[in-house]
């Protein structure tokens, strides 16, 4: 496969992950505004998305004065062209993407993430309104699954299904330890607050932003405890959005583009990883430090992505044949 | 005269440039008046070079690297012996004979029609350009075509001005004319676009001359019956054994030393040259 | 000379019919396909051509109209649904006058880039090589493998008023349609089956197959060991359908410049497991953008260094570079002279009467009878930069004179042949409309002339233009068997 299709692949799949993920962020931090109580500032509600996607910088270059609005962070974050991690940006370069790509996917999927582009395209001509805006992401999130159905479904199983999974596993796995890193703070700034009232509310917005409440809710009847979703977030290996069910995928993944070789980077940087997955668990991270090791995972994740790319994409000399 | 040539050159690139590929006309003729003793060509970071001669009868190097790199290097060093002691060594024929020579010399060697029609922005159809200033200097139909070069290098050598710097590498003639000033490059190509519009293949020379720090840039015209003869209009002299010839085209981009082709978003700063001309025995 | 009739103006009634003899009744070989439209009405013509247009529309079968913006605009391929068809005794003089004019054609490329015999014989005169843009010095003395240079060739063939084919122009560098050829007979099939039970139709869908095979045999490290790829300039191409389609059918990659590269004077492809050797690289980028370090240096469609890997052997170009020259239309009108002179044999098909603008009597000639002339630039193509002289108007009759005047080289001009007629299906009626025809080619270890080939329409009435680019459309064309 040329290695610029494979990136192309990997490519499109990190970005429709990321526009459907920061969909889902701002679907549920709109909801839950919808009945919040006053203690919370508008700009502490919304601040920690800009964290997660890291886009401090590009948010003080269209605001200078760093005033964070609910209105102007939607904004920022669904249709400023001038910030990479907005949906628009991300479906733009997905879609771009796919069209290189056209011929590897099926024709399903092409159709299916261009129409998504259009409508998109065409609603956000206009500043979305905050009260509607659930509509729109929830219609956005819809499409993304629509897609990844009909990959599930129609997509031949070769090498340019695993680098559309490798894409799409790796960018879950970022952004769901970014959120868990940046929430749980936000709930829990210091483990000393452990055992106090917890605010119900903002471990069930946490859940839903990585769409893991009814998953949790279905294997722990009992209430919420604040190591069990750490736990559960990042070592069950049943829920499919966990990271260490991601891990394993990600490793599935690169096995089935055939890096058989020890001198593979990749392979090798996901090894460690499976590892550390298999000698740590969820309460002696929680007793060491969660944020240290979701920032080390982050990392990790960057690292493999690097590694990929050398391997993958990247131009290498010695001739194959 | 035997010479001893050493001709380095430095390209940088700041921001590093990658899957670049190189071609070098640095390897001085070979025909009845040059010889080739010995030729050694190096380049940095290394890479294998190889070898081919371009329609022109011009050896080309080339290579290729790859890997990224934010300076090329080549190192070229050669030996030359040069025969042309007496430019004038020809009878010349009387002018009828001159035509009727060259036509059936392009019948015999259609190639030749290159140099007679090959038009570009530096060697453009003469006729064409609006052009204020001194009428050209016409082709005299009675009289050998010596007398007409040389008196078209006296022509030039009283209207424009030789500065250097005055234009860029490859500079359209047209400057030439509304500056009244150029580089031996705009006085070669001048030189061949004038003679071309008279009739006769004439073509672009890039090469080395005696004690000289750059390369230096003529003309050749194809006089009937003596066959390529060079003609420095820079300087009004007719070539002889003290400039070596490198490389000849229907324009100075056929004869360019150096050309590249690499990927990368930067720019290419350079070329630095280090060039040392030395007469030996 | 072939000099006018002067009351020729009517042509678009004198154009030869292939569907109908003058009384209106179907030529034999078009009468078992009249019969069963006749009885099956308006009616199946309606839904099948609906039928097309959908299928095609499902398939994506479009092409790209180019203009200057930025993303050309994608049409659907324009059908129509009513074949064309040949008969097997008609089709074996095209075949044979095809086959004849190629070998001509290559021979002459291998001279006019090595020993130059037909220049110095004065066949041809020198300056018009000379000061053709398409001729190539850079790749003379080079050797071509097996001596072939195009090894794809599409030559466009109409008929003049008595029905007798003519070639109208010959295209040797990246010719276009066979995607569209092959479509044309997968949509034909499709929707009017009971069509085909009539006749015996040769096949069309092996084209990629000996297409494959031919690029095959050029490898350098041998037929069975050939890693063949297809180097497309992309997505923005007005053919990128027929790229995708073409590389699909063979199986082989389809890659842009950037995913090629020259190592150690050999081509490589990029790929996610290294450098892959290629042996043959089926281009469909001009020669002009073929090779930044060659050619034009800001060219980013093509490979730095494959001109030097073509020239030590170790790559083949197909077609080779430099074929620009045998289709230049200056050269046109000595390609009679190159059978004559190469194969010692008279041409089995000729060319459209051409007046070159460098001879004076031809120059007068035409611009006296501007208004009867098609006048096309030698540097063009596409049906662009020409002069359609009946329907064009004084002023652009005066503009192209004054052209004419100032560089004789750069024009042609042939009279306006009223290219045959057929019958097509549109908008809801049967009409006739001006067709021609583009049988495509193909030079390997042996020449094969696949049955049939484009036959383009003109769809605007009255009009001789057949381009897709400029408004034309396309039938499906049926050559029986013996």
């Amino acid at each position: 496969m040329l290695s610029r299709i494979a990136n192309c692949l990997y490519w499109m799949s990190r970005y429709l992950e990321r526009m459907d993920n920061t969909a889902r962020l701002i679907e549920i931090n709109v909801l839950h505004l919808l009945e919040v109580e006053d203690s919370i500032s508008e700009a502490n509600q919304w601040k920690p998305l800009l964290e997660i996607s890291v886009s401090d910088q590009a948010y003080a270059a269209c605001h200078p004065t760093g005033e964070v609005t609910a209105k102007r962070l939607i904004h920022f974050m669904t249709q400023e062209k001038a910030n990479p991690g907005s949906i628009y940006h991300s479906l733009k370069s997905a879609r771009e993407n796919a069209r290189i790509v056209r011929d590897r996917i099926s024709k399903e999927m092409w159709e299916a993430i261009n129409e998504l582009w259009l409508q998109v395209e065409n609603q956000l001509q206009t500043p979305l309104v905050l009260e509607r805006s659930p509509a729109f992401y929830k219609m956005v999130r819809n499409e993304v699954a629509r897609f990844h159905g009909l990959a599930e479904s129609t997509m031949l199983r070769g090498k340019a299904f695993g680098f559309y999974e490798l894409g799409l596993y790796l960018e879950r796995a970022d952004m769901t330890a970014r959120i868990l890193d940046v929430k749980y703070h936000l709930i829990l700034p210091d483990l000393s607050l452990v055992g106090s009232p917890l605010d119900y509310y903002q471990w069930v917005a946490l859940l839903k932003s990585i769409s893991g409440l009814e998953a949790y809710r279905r294997k722990f009847h009992s209430g919420l405890r604040p190591a069990g979703v750490a736990n559960f977030v990042i070592f069950d290996r049943q829920f499919p959005r966990s990271l260490n069910y991601l891990v394993d995928a990600i490793y599935c993944a690169l096995k089935s583009l055939g890096s058989q070789s020890i001198r593979s980077h990749s392979l090798q940087e996901i090894s460690r990883l499976l590892e550390e997955f298999e000698h740590h668990d969820g309460e002696e991270v929680f007793s060491h430090g969660l944020h240290e090791f979701l920032k080390d995972f982050v990392a990790q994740t960057a690292r493999l992505n690097t590694a990929i790319h050398e391997e993958y994409f990247e131009l290498r000399m010695n001739p194959v044949s | 005269m035997k010479y001893l040539i050493r001709h380095e050159t430095h390209l940088s690139y700041p921001t590093p440039v990658r899957e670049h590929q190189c071609e070098l006309r640095l390897k001085p003729r070979q025909d009845g008046h040059q010889s080739v003793l010995r030729f050694n060509l190096e380049t940095s970071p290394k890479a294998p070079v190889f070898q081919y001669t371009d329609s022109f009868g011009n050896e080309v190097h080339h290579f290729g690297i790859l890997s990224p790199h934010s300076t090329l290097v080549t190192r070229m060093e050669t030996e030359v012996e040069t025969f042309l002691e007496n430019p004038f060594d020809y009878l010349p024929l009387s002018p009828e004979k001159e035509r009727s020579e060259l036509k059936q010399r392009l019948i015999e060697d259609p190639a030749l029609h290159r140099f007679l029609f090959h038009r570009s922005p530096m060697v453009p159809d003469l006729r064409r350009l609006s052009l204020k200033g001194p009428d050209l200097p016409r082709y005299r139909e009675n009289a050998p075509l010596q007398e007409s070069l040389l008196e078209a290098m006296r022509w030039m050598r009283e209207y424009f001005n030789y500065r250097v710097g005055a234009t860029p590498v490859h500079a359209p003639l047209e400057e030439f004319f509304v500056n009244e000033e150029g580089v031996c490059q705009d006085f070669a190509h001048l030189m061949v676009a004038l003679v071309r519009s008279w009739g006769f293949p004439a073509r672009y020379v890039m090469g080395y001359q005696q004690a000289a720090e750059a390369t230096h840039a003529w003309s050749e015209v194809f006089i009937p019956g003596a066959g390529w003869r060079g003609m420095d209009a820079t300087h009004s002299l007719m070539v002889n054994d003290t400039y070596i010839a490198v490389a000849v085209g229907c324009d100075s981009q056929d004869a360019a030393p150096q050309r590249g082709s690499y990927q990368g978003s930067g720019t290419q700063e350079g070329p630095e040259v280090n060039l040392q001309v030395v007469e030996t025995q | 000379m072939h000099r006018l009739n002067p009351d020729f103006y009517s042509f678009g009634e004198r154009a030869y019919h292939e569907f109908n003899r003058d009384n209106f009744e179907p030529r034999d070989h078009y009468r078992p396909l009249w019969e069963h439209i006749r009885k099956a009405g308006q009616n199946l013509l309606a839904t099948k051509a609906r039928e097309a247009h959908l299928a095609l529309h499902t398939e994506g079968v479009t092409f790209t109209v180019y203009s200057d913006k930025e993303q050309g605009i994608e049409r659907v391929w324009p059908f129509d649904l009513i074949p064309r068809i040949i008969p097997a005794e008609e089709w074996r003089q095209i075949e044979i006058g095809l086959k004849q004019r190629v070998k001509a054609l290559n021979l002459f490329l291998k001279d006019i880039y090595n020993g130059q015999q037909i220049l110095k014989e004065g066949l041809i005169p020198s300056d018009l090589i000379y000061q053709g843009k398409d001729f190539l010095m850079e790749v003379k003395g080079c050797q071509a493998p097996h001596d072939i240079y195009t090894h794809i060739s599409g030559i466009d063939i109409v008929r003049d008023e008595e029905g007798r084919y003519l070639i109208l122009e010959d295209n040797l560098r990246t010719p276009s349609g066979v995607s569209y050829m092959i479509e044309n007979r997968i949509i034909e099939r499709r929707i009017l089956p009971e069509f085909f039970s009539k006749y015996r139709v040769r096949r069309v869908e092996h084209y990629p197959a000996l297409l494959l095979q031919a690029l095959r045999y050029l490898s350098p490290r041998g037929k069975d060991r050939a890693e063949v790829v297809l180097l497309s300039p992309g997505i923005y191409n007005s053919a990128y359908f027929e790229h995708t389609f073409l590389a699909k059918e063979m199986g082989i990659e389809l890659a842009e410049g950037r995913d090629l590269v020259v190592q150690n004077n050999f081509v490589y492809l990029k790929t996610t497991w290294g450098l892959k050797q290629v042996d043959v690289v089926y281009r469909r980028v001009d020669d002009a953008f073929l090779d930044p370090l060659c050619f034009r240096n800001d060219s980013c469609l093509g490979v730095a260094g494959i001109i030097n890997a073509w020239r030590a052997g170790n790559v083949a170009i197909v077609n080779a570079p430099g074929t620009g020259i045998a289709d230049d239309k200056g050269i046109f009108p000595f390609v009679p002279d190159m059978i004559r002179f190469y194969l010692g044999e008279q041409p089995l098909l000729d060319n459209v009467p051409t007046y070159l603008m460098t001879r004076p009597d031809d120059q007068a000639y035409v611009l006296d009878h501007l208004d009867r002339m098609v006048v096309k630039c030698v540097s063009e193509s596409g049906g662009y930069g020409m002069l359609m002289g009946p329907t064009s108007t004084p002023a652009l009759r005066a503009e192209f004179a004054t052209k004419i005047r100032e560089n004789p080289r750069n024009y042609i001009a042939q009279p306006v042949i009223p290219l045959s007629r057929h019958t097509c299906y549109l908008e809801g009626e049967l009409e006739s409309r001006h067709i021609d025809l583009r049988p495509f080619v193909i030079y390997g270890e042996t020449i094969e002339v696949v049955p049939g080939g484009l036959t383009r329409v003109a769809l605007t009435k009255g009009s001789l233009v057949v381009n897709s680019s400029q408004g034309g459309g396309s039938k499906d064309t049926w050559v029986l068997a013996e």
